[in-house]
């Protein structure tokens, strides 16, 4: 565990020390603070639709596609590019440990994204806003356990690849494949299975059960496992240089 | 204590080491000689646990490699071929990092970096970012990262590479010195480095091990089918052949060109009988004939020769340099 910590240390720091660690969040506060902006003065001060739109609206998707594959794909890629990977595996660390280092490094980086938000909520309450503050938390709740996914997807695209770039399109293409798996269905209308099997595994339907508001275990159990399965992969990818 | 038994490791359908045994002593350093691509890397990498055997046993410290991999990185410094660094991090920055894997505890992680630095010459080096750093202070600092765990066991792969002479020399000494309580396996395709630091060479070759044995004993071995050169002029060529074929322990004589356009001179080049050392009788031949002498001399132990020599086998001469 404490192995974990210091994994999760170094990660940390080797965003801000990377140019993509202020680029990343610099463009996505602009953005985010432009949308939420926007929202309020078109819906005339709906708060509560302003911050769902903030939370899930075209933009967040937009957002999520294009950022958190360039915030995985230097996590492996960049150390079996450089070599380090080798430094890191033959010290005393196990390849789980490095895979939850990583993964756990960059999931705090982007929670460090949503930070603004806190901000946000504290100046309309101190306005005398009085925002849905139940639906929020499960919305944020929702985009956390999303981003979670996201990112272990694109750190196990980053552990097949040398290369960062291919590590993120590769992301990308994932992410876009699976967020088509709800359409797949609806192309056989006939087969019931088929099509109940892509609306569950999809993302989209099970990110909406929190922007209702309602916090239910069953999709934080779908994220958590989702998750879990992919940090599986991404240990077993990182153990494949010994099947070879 | 290391100990390879009949290591084996095949990628596909290339065989990069076979049936590699050897073993190194506490309080030995060992170096792994061989050219590029010998296997040199492999085995260490076998050893470390990074990669796993196809065949055969590696033991570090007493503990079998592939079953507790855990243990054995815990006992174990390493420094990879190339030292791969993290160019983004400081000096001390990165060594902390590592004593934190490495569990040095944390009272004595400071001391012990400061040691570390102190001890690789990096202390003035500490606050610079390692992607600036030259290729000597990169490999210093590789070294300080083996060395901050104090392993019991260090393996070191190629470790003076790209060094100047005189960081070459430091390096050799600190081998040396941590040599003399711990075990260390290193790796060079220079044999004047693995006959200064080590007391066992262990010679491989296209995966195979040729020979484990000591300087001397392997200096011994390979003397004899070293030849000897010499310019001679004075005398008519066929004279000075002749002459030269009847002394004591001459097996062949060879003519070749001098270096240069000095016509009046004649290169020959002697083989021998093991035990015989016929240096001292070609100048007294050539001080009865009245020759003149300019070069006598014993071609330097090579690695290519030794390559030659044991892998042609002991009876043949070594005629031909």
């Amino acid at each position: 565990m404490r192995n974990v910590i210091t994994l999760v240390v170094r990660e940390m720091g080797a965003y801000f020390r990377s140019p993509i660690g202020y680029v990343v969040p610099i463009l996505f506060w602009l953005l985010c603070g432009l949308r939420f902006y926007l929202d309020m003065m078109h819906s005339s001060g709906d708060l509560n639709s302003a911050l769902r739109q903030l939370m899930g609206g075209f933009h967040f998707w937009l957002l999520s596609f294009l950022m958190i594959p360039a915030l995985t794909m230097r996590l492996l890629a960049e150390e079996r590019r450089s070599g380090t990977l080798e430094m890191l595996l033959t010290a005393p660390v196990d390849d789980w440990e490095v895979v939850v280092g990583k993964f756990l490094g960059a999931f705090l980086f982007y929670t460090f994204l949503w930070v603004p938000l806190l901000i946000y909520l504290a100046a309309v309450l101190f306005l005398g806003g009085s925002p849905d503050m139940g639906s929020v938390f499960a919305n944020l709740l929702g985009v956390l356990l999303l981003g979670a996914l996201f990112m272990s997807v694109g750190l196990f695209c980053s552990s097949l690849t040398a290369n960062q770039i291919i590590a993120a399109v590769m992301t990308a293409v994932c992410l876009l494949v699976v967020s088509f798996l709800p359409e797949v269905g609806r192309l056989f209308p006939q087969v019931q299975w088929i099509q109940a099997a892509g609306d569950y595994l999809s993302f989209f339907r099970h990110f909406d059960e929190f922007r209702g508001g309602v916090v239910d275990a069953r999709p934080v159990l779908y994220y958590l496992s989702l998750i879990g399965f992919f940090l599986f992969l991404t240990a077993r990818s990182l153990e494949a240089r010994k099947w070879r | 204590m290391i100990e390879a038994i009949s290591l084996t490791k095949r990628f596909g359908p290339v065989q990069a080491v076979q049936d590699a045994s050897f073993r190194v002593e506490k309080g030995e350093v060992a170096a792994f000689l061989g050219p590029n691509g010998a296997g040199k890397t492999t085995c260490m990498r076998i050893l470390t646990g990074f990669l796993p055997a196809t065949g055969g046993i590696a033991v570090v410290a007493g503990h079998e490699v592939s079953q507790n991999t855990r243990v054995v990185r815990s006992v174990l410094g390493y420094l990879p071929e190339s030292v791969p660094l993290y160019n983004d991090m400081r000096v001390r920055e990165y060594l902390d990092f590592r004593a934190r894997l490495k569990k040095v505890a944390r009272s004595r992680r400071r001391s012990r970096i400061e040691e570390v630095l102190e001890k690789c010459g990096l202390t003035h080096m500490k606050n610079r970012l390692m992607g600036n750093l030259s290729k000597g202070y990169r490999q210093r600092t590789g070294l300080a990262d083996a060395l901050v765990g104090n392993p019991e066991v260090l393996i070191l792969d190629e470790p003076t590479v790209g060094l100047d002479p005189n960081q070459t020399l430091e390096v050799r000494q600190l081998v040396t010195d941590l040599g003399k309580e711990r075990t260390v396996l290193l790796s060079t395709h220079i044999l004047s480095e693995a006959e200064a630091v080590s007391q066992k060479i262990i010679i491989i070759n296209q995966g195979t091990i040729l020979v484990v044995d000591t300087p001397a004993g392997l200096r011994r071995r390979v003397r004899s089918h070293l030849p000897i050169q010499t310019e001679i002029k004075g005398g008519k060529k066929s004279d000075i052949v002749a002459g030269l074929e009847d002394l004591k322990g001459v097996t062949a004589v060879q003519q070749g060109e001098p270096a240069g356009d000095d016509r009046e001179w004649n290169l020959f080049s002697l083989s021998y009988r093991p035990e015989a050392d016929p240096r001292e009788s070609v100048f007294q031949l050539a001080k009865t004939r009245g020759w003149s002498v300019r070069e006598i001399h014993r071609e330097e132990l090579s690695l290519e020769q030794i390559f030659r020599t044991l892998t042609r086998g002991e009876g043949e001469g070594g005629a031909g340099a």
